[in-house]
């Protein structure tokens, strides 16, 4: 069996009452709803609304106007692992990072600061079907969030 | 690409076109979702293996380097 054998139709999920699909002039919207600073549970709802509102398959995963959705997804899994207090994506005048997290104990994940940042790069390695394969976020700290004597250069891109 | 190549190979060319990045890495966490990896068959003790050597041998060039993979977190 080859990677052409993959078909995006198999990641296709129930779209029954997930509400209608995504249009090119809902993004903005979307996107801008998730840019605010949420609960990680009500990023995860609705990252998962979004998603399955995003159909067919095919634009979801290879549209680069809906790689935020991509992006935000990542971001809304990671958030059920690690103990964040609130999550965001980042605007686009803000890229990079692609997102934003406030965890919720600083000790376990060894922060010298109150807050860091998701920076979500999505890194789609693309099957011969454009099938997306792989994506990648990082963090960093959040120096707006430091003391102001633990200020210290941003990564910049 | 053989299907069995595949986790492996995406780790390694992930990772390497992010290094190629002009920044300062390890002030960021790396997160490597595998969702939509095809596992090439591999078991999953191979696949756990193949993501602790990718770990051991990138790891220190982040802040933090974490693997989504199957509803969970390496």
């Amino acid at each position: 069996m080859s990677s052409d054998d993959i078909d995006p139709s198999e990641f296709e999920t129930d779209s029954e009452d997930a509400g209608p699909p995504l249009t090119a002039t809902d993004l903005p919207k979307v996107r801008a709803e998730l840019t605010e600073w949420m609960d990680a549970r009500e990023f995860q709802r609705r990252v998962h609304g979004f998603d399955k509102r995003s159909r067919p398959s095919t634009d979801h995963f290879n549209d680069p106007e809906r790689k935020f959705l991509r992006e935000a997804w990542v971001l809304a899994e990671l958030s059920k692992h690690n103990q964040f207090v609130q999550i965001r994506l980042a605007d686009v005048k803000e890229e990079p990072p692609d997102g934003f997290a406030r965890p919720e104990r600083l000790s376990k994940l060894r922060l010298p600061a109150p807050g860091f940042r998701v920076a979500a790069w999505a890194m789609n390695i693309v099957l011969k079907n454009g099938c997306s394969m792989i994506r990648l976020k990082t963090v960093w700290n959040e120096p707006s969030l430091f003391p102001r004597r633990w200020k210290r250069p941003l990564a910049t891109n | 690409m053989e299907r069995a190549e595949f986790i492996p190979a995406a780790l390694e060319k992930a990772i390497s076109d992010k290094l190629k990045q002009d920044l300062t890495w390890s002030l960021f966490a790396l997160v490597v979702d595998l969702t939509f990896i095809i596992d090439g068959g591999m078991k999953q003790a191979q696949i756990k293996q193949a993501i602790a050597d990718f770990k051991d041998r990138y790891g220190p060039e982040f802040q933090h380097l974490w693997v989504l993979w199957k509803d969970k977190v390496f």
